[in-house]
């Protein structure tokens, strides 16, 4: 088993991590950026290094300062998390050369993937449809691409070959939008992946994402752990995620998970990873792409089988074998997963900033809250706009949505807007419930979700009160037993809790 | 003990009154209604509001210039105003000298405009780059650009201004 594992990432994941690594007796060394020298991942490792500066670049990207800080701590393994790194098969070499355990697939196994239109490939050769594309060969004449679009039909999608996250992609609704839009998404690839290369891709209306999760270890071995239909999602980022898909039947659930585990096997998979498929309002269901790393929604698989993915994929980078059978993974119940991202839905979704003045996050049997924020931190520009994942489980859909609608009630967040309340507005909402639901969800039912309500004089009343309160500072001179209203002072004020602030080094 | 406007986004100033009347006790003054509640402290920054039979928890915390209120699954964000009439009405069209300020941090990309230039209501001023997302800070009404306060490249905080707009027929002599 490895002993320490640096977790090169920050926020949620990061502190997720952190804690099924400190369960298992591993040792743990963090790293952080400049703006991220408030976060709680911190708290849960023994070590923590800077990156100094704050773009990605500079800090998570950072392939070498990483390897440096995991090479002077002794680190024998690196978890990559998702985003950043993790899909780096050069950074998975490296690894390598240095003697350090990479958490995930082999670089080859990356490489393979990695490249969509590979992967494509890859399942059409396991037997199994993907949805159609076109590459875009380097020196295509604009009358082939042209062509090539009318043949795939209108609207398609624009995709960078190395893309990935729901990042690079663009639609292109009529031919006349098709060499302008190419142009931008040439750039926009080589700018965002270095890699410029673009492929057409069939738009399927009104389609539903469903993903598989598979696991394999280095001994070939391997199995999927079912289904998460990711649907509900805005400008190609998921909002909801949750398992079963209330649209699968038990045989279509079995026949979705084989295919997954012949792609997986094809190409020699190992750890975790995720084979997405889009399925088309006939029930069809077509090959996307294979997601080589943990998932941000993974909690909603480990709630329905009771599992720690976390757990199996240090277990198997450690060299074990898979510690699951296929035979013996049955889910129970369902999962639900509400992403809570700093944006304001009011103002078309507008990442924010700010500092959080007040976290409070629910909590209950069934409720589980994987978080990379505290109160008296400060949400940075530079990042993904996640401050936190509400997960709950229920014997039956409508008991986790009961669930969820209450969890969300009482998520309290102040400092900065966030999308609870449209995420409330979501998840009650009658197509929801019903269980119609697909990508286009949102551009069609948006409008349902965005009204305004009056002000309520109590929440007034409330306003008045914090105001009031901030403004009568404790005099020095008075000793003795606090007046309420002053107790009430230091309880409003933002900056009254020694234990927000964080120092570098902490040794156990 | 407060006395003030309180905004909250999209709707109209609410002017409110508070003062505490005995321990726990407080009158509030609504516009025109007054009434009688007490409010405890609960928990770090959670508060019981008692009014009348209702028991309602409340969250809260002040931040420069606003308050936040989570309260019954709702979260308001109040700016509080200067108390004075002209805070009732809706300003479409301004006088005077208007600030453009950054709504968050982030990187001035693009700026579109010089000044003494003459813009339309929602013409593109700058186009400010901030967690990973493109945005673009538009003029509120027709006016002038009376100063640009900002580089192109240059990083700025949430708050800062990024120029001055001014609404006269004329642009002033600057």
């Amino acid at each position: 088993m490895v002993k320490k594992v640096l977790i090169a990432n920050r926020g949620e994941i990061a502190l997720r991590i952190a804690k099924t690594l400190q369960k298992m007796g591993i040792q743990v060394a963090a790293v952080y950026s400049d703006s991220d020298r408030d976060s709680p991942h911190l708290l849960y490792a023994e070590e923590a290094h800077a990156l100094s500066g704050a773009f990605p670049a500079e800090t998570y990207l950072n392939a070498e300062k990483i390897l440096e800080i995991a090479r002077t701590c002794r680190a024998d393994a690196i978890h990559p998390g998702y985003g950043f790194l993790s899909e780096s098969a050069s950074f998975a070499e490296d690894c390598a050369g240095a003697g350090i355990v990479f958490v995930g697939p082999s670089s080859s196994v990356l490489r393979k993937v990695g490249d969509k239109l590979q992967a494509k490939q890859v399942a059409q050769e396991a037997g199994i449809p993907v949805v159609p594309s076109w590459p875009v060969q380097g020196g295509a004449k604009k009358s082939d691409l042209r062509k090539a679009a009318e043949d795939l039909g209108y609207p398609l999608l624009l995709k960078a070959v190395a893309g990935g996250g729901g990042k690079g992609i663009r639609l292109v609704r009529e031919p006349d939008e098709l060499e302008r839009v190419f142009e931008e998404a040439e750039k926009e690839a080589r700018h965002a992946f270095g890699d410029s290369r673009i492929f057409l891709e069939k738009h399927l209306p009104r389609s539903r994402h469903i993903e598989v999760q598979i696991f394999g270890d280095p001994y070939g071995n391997v199995v999927h752990l079912f289904e998460r239909e990711c649907s509900l999602q805005r400008r190609h980022q998921k909002i909801i995620e949750e398992t079963p898909s209330t649209v699968l039947s038990f045989q279509q659930r079995k026949l979705i998970g084989e295919a997954a585990v012949r792609i997986a096997k094809a190409v020699e998979y190992y750890n975790a990873g995720t084979v997405e498929f889009l399925l088309d309002s006939s029930g069809s269901f077509y090959f996307l792409e294979v997601n080589p790393r943990l998932q941000v929604e993974h909690p909603v698989t480990e709630m329905t089988l009771r599992q720690d993915l976390v757990r199996a994929q240090i277990q198997v980078a450690s060299g074990e074998t898979l510690p699951f059978y296929q035979a013996t993974l049955k889910p129970e119940g369902h999962a639900l997963e509400c992403r809570i991202y700093a944006e304001d839905p009011q103002r078309n979704f507008l990442p924010c900033a700010g500092k959080i003045a007040c976290y409070s996050p629910p909590s209950g049997p069934e409720i589980r809250v994987d978080s990379g924020i505290q109160e008296g931190m400060t949400i940075s520009p530079h990042y993904d706009p996640l401050l936190a994942k509400l997960i709950v489980w229920g014997r039956s859909r409508m008991d986790s949505i009961k669930t969820m609608s209450w969890a969300l009630k009482n998520f309290v967040i102040l400092g900065v807007a966030t999308n609870l309340e449209f995420l409330q507005a979501l998840i009650s909402h009658p197509k929801f419930l019903s269980g119609e639901i697909h990508t286009e969800f949102l551009q069609e039912h948006g409008a349902d979700l965005s009204r305004r309500e009056p002000v309520p004089e109590t929440a007034l009343m409330a306003a008045a009160f914090a105001a009031a309160a901030a403004r009568t500072p404790p005099k020095p001179e008075e000793t003795g037993e606090k007046k309420p209203e002053n107790a009430a002072v230091e309880a409003a004020s933002p900056d009254s809790d020694p234990w927000a602030v964080l120092s570098g080094w902490r040794a156990f | 003990m407060f006395q003030g406007f309180f905004k909250a986004e999209a709707a109209e100033p609410v002017e409110v009154r508070l003062s505490r009347i005995g321990e726990n006790r407080y009158q509030v003054q609504l516009e025109e209604r007054t009434q009688e509640v007490e409010i405890l402290p609960f928990q770090k920054k959670t508060f019981l509001l008692r009014q009348g039979e209702k028991t309602i928890p409340f969250s809260c915390a002040k931040l420069e210039n606003s308050v936040w209120v989570w309260l019954n699954g709702k979260t308001y964000v109040f700016e509080i105003l200067e108390s004075g009439s002209q805070n009732r009405k809706k300003p479409e069209v301004f006088s005077g000298i208007v600030e453009l300020k950054a709504a968050m941090p982030g990187r001035i990309q693009k700026i579109f405009v010089k000044s003494g230039d003459k813009v339309s209501g929602n013409q593109p001023i700058f186009l400010l780059e901030s967690m990973k997302m493109e945005i673009t800070v538009s003029a509120p009404a027709a006016c002038y650009v009376k100063e640009i306060l900002c580089r192109a490249e240059e990083q700025v905080e949430m708050g800062k201004i990024l120029a001055r707009l001014e609404a006269s027929d004329e642009p002033s002599v600057s």
